[in-house]
């Protein structure tokens, strides 16, 4: 009986030290240095805000009769009660229009960062972890691409594929490939050297496993905290793109074409300057701050 | 020190060739005739034929990419489909306004950048510290063409103190260089203040400070040599995108400077104009860099021994 009775309080223990170790998963702990940072969690509040707010407008807006119709009775109103940041040159409230191109920018945005860290990262490993000529081939398009300045080469390519959301992504991403294979290059470079990986060696592990379950997951955090930053200067260069007339095309709420439309009526309704501002300010300024508070959360020195 | 020189100027060479055969290829290689542009829709087969073989775009890409290269070393760097003049004079007209905007926005920058790092480095976790801080995390998250036409708003509409085209007057100047330099004004900020933050609590400081150095001499004899090193770099840097990124910043302006050139020439696929300023703003980029380099090795003893060793 007495047997029995221990066996079922190791069980108990055995539950209860699983829990505890649950709870103190990698993730937890980042979280918990994550939320010490005040100013950070208020940012990722009013980001993920944006976000829930972009994917829920079609339950609230209808794309063509709240954001592309024209009305020309409306149009050039100031703003007022009914229309918070008045309307534009074409009688669309500028607030609705605003809130759909979130659509636009956070999700082109978004696209970017996945399209650039697989292909930066695959770049990064294959030259950081076998060296040689591989890397030095590698290593000098990147730094070809890096020399040309990225605006040009953005607008190079979208001019030349022509305008469309796609070629954009495309045009960010190409923008982005390199400074993501060099701060993945260099991570590798420095993990390879470790006696773990050493004993991976021994024990007759592929490459390919080596890399992916060994490597890649100690170089994550830069890579999170770069690919935060990035949604970031994507959304800048997406607007900077649209605003010049080589991105996202009217009618298209985008905020950088919105702005656009409005530098011709600077002088008669400056208001429709605000609006579209603001939305990239917050945006970038909480995906910033993001960034910032991720890089103390996963940064090992700051454990304790 | 010469010998990396020379070697970085030669490896250059390919780059710059690498450079214009994707542009070339791109320009040429995808939708849209010059020809067909320039005639307007109301050309016939046999005028587009004719305007053709008069630019030279009847012979194969390779051709024509290898004989513009082949001008380009004997300093002929094409002639612009659009306007028929030869290229490099129309990039002369344009340099200056674009150079006047980088250097000046890239100046302001590199000047109130050091000294704003300094001080709130110096005076780290007071109000002004802070207040430095917060500004520099709204100066990256505006866009500067946004920058752009909100000053022109305050400043030209309402106020009507700066003319919001630019001219020939400096006064035109001031708004496109604040725009320009709001971002990178925030990078300098950053840097000098993050390694001015480290030299100062470096020992060979606390030494100093040990042996009764005035607060002056430890700010800038002792720490600020050694805090310069990466803002020197990130000011090349800079300067480099600058170039590239006053595209947006001359569209809000007006200024007639290589990146309005520049985008005219896309939209008229004028091949020759775009594939030479391209290049040629990154061969600026690159040897600013170079300098940014050099000038490094000059600051710092120990990597110029690095370099004279290798």
């Amino acid at each position: 009986m007495e047997n029995m009775y221990d066996l079922k309080m190791n069980k108990q223990d055995l539950e209860m030290i699983k829990q505890k170790y649950k709870k103190k998963s990698q993730l937890h702990s980042i979280w918990i240095r994550f939320k010490k940072n005040k100013m950070a969690v208020c940012a990722l509040i009013i980001f993920l805000l944006m976000v829930i707010t972009a994917i829920l407008a079609p339950l609230f807006l209808n794309y063509e009769t709240d954001i592309i119709q024209q009305s020309i009775l409306q149009r050039n109103q100031a703003p007022s009660a009914e229309h918070i940041f008045g309307t534009d040159l074409y009688g669309r409230d500028v607030m609705k229009r605003v809130l759909w191109g979130a659509r636009i920018s956070l999700s082109v945005g978004v696209i970017v960062v996945i399209v650039s860290v697989t292909i930066g990262s695959i770049f990064g490993c294959v030259s950081g972890y076998y060296g040689g000529v591989i890397d030095d081939v590698l290593m000098r398009v990147m730094d070809i691409m890096l020399n040309i300045p990225a605006t040009l080469m953005a607008i190079a390519i979208v001019s030349a594929f022509g305008n469309s959301i796609r070629n954009v992504v495309i045009a960010l991403s190409i923008e982005q490939i390199p400074k993501m294979a060099r701060i993945v290059r260099s991570q590798i470079m420095t993990i390879k050297n470790g006696e773990f990986i050493e004993a991976t060696h021994a024990c007759g592990t592929p490459d390919s496993r080596i890399i992916f379950r060994h490597i890649l997951p100690n170089a994550l955090s830069p890579i999170i905290v770069e690919a935060t930053l990035t949604v970031a200067r994507s959304i800048i260069s997406i607007a900077g793109l649209s605003f010049i007339g080589m991105g996202i095309q009217p009618p298209d709420p985008e905020w950088g074409s919105m702005l656009s439309e409005s530098k011709r009526y600077l002088r008669e309704c400056p208001y429709l300057v605000i609006a579209p501002g603001l939305a990239i300010v917050l945006s970038v300024m909480t995906l910033t701050m993001i960034g910032d508070g991720l890089r103390d959360a996963l940064d090992p020195k700051m454990k304790k | 020190m010469h010998k990396y020189i020379i070697k970085r100027l030669l490896m250059l060479i390919p780059v710059l060739i690498a450079i214009s055969f994707i542009l070339y290829a791109i320009m040429t290689l995808t939708p849209g005739d010059p020809a067909r542009m320039i005639l307007g829709d109301a050309a016939t087969e046999e005028g587009i034929a004719a305007l053709h073989k008069e630019l030279g775009l009847d012979e194969p890409f390779l051709t024509r990419y290898f004989k513009w290269l082949l001008g380009v070393f004997q300093g002929d760097f094409g002639t612009s489909y659009r306007t028929r003049t030869p290229v490099f004079d129309e990039i002369l007209s344009r340099l200056p306004y674009t150079c006047v905007v980088a250097f000046g926005a890239i100046s302001i920058s590199a000047v109130f950048g050091i000294v704003l790092g300094i001080l709130s480095a110096v005076k780290q976790y007071s109000a002004g510290d802070n207040i430095t801080l917060v500004a520099t995390l709204l100066l990256t998250s505006m866009p500067d063409f946004w920058i752009g036409l909100i000053l022109i708003i305050v400043f030209s509409v309402n106020l009507g103190l700066l003319p919001s085209i630019t001219g020939d007057s400096i006064s035109s100047y001031i708004m496109p260089w604040i725009s320009a330099s709001a971002g990178y004004l925030a990078s300098t900020i950053r840097t000098t203040r993050s390694t001015m933050l480290d030299t100062i609590h470096a020992d060979y400081v606390r030494t100093a400070k040990a042996k009764g150095a005035p607060p002056v001499d430890i700010v800038f004899r002792q720490s600020l040599r050694n805090a310069l090193l990466p803002v020197i770099t990130l000011i090349g840097i800079n300067m480099g995108w600058q170039l590239g990124g006053t595209i947006i910043i001359e569209q809000v302006f007006a200024i007639p400077g290589l990146g309005s050139l520049l985008l005219t020439s896309i939209r008229m696929k004028d091949t020759s104009v775009v594939v030479a300023s391209v290049t040629l703003v990154c061969l600026l980029a690159s040897l600013i860099n170079l300098l940014a380099d050099i000038l490094y090795a000059y600051v710092d003893p120990r990597v110029k021994a690095q370099y004279s060793k290798g």
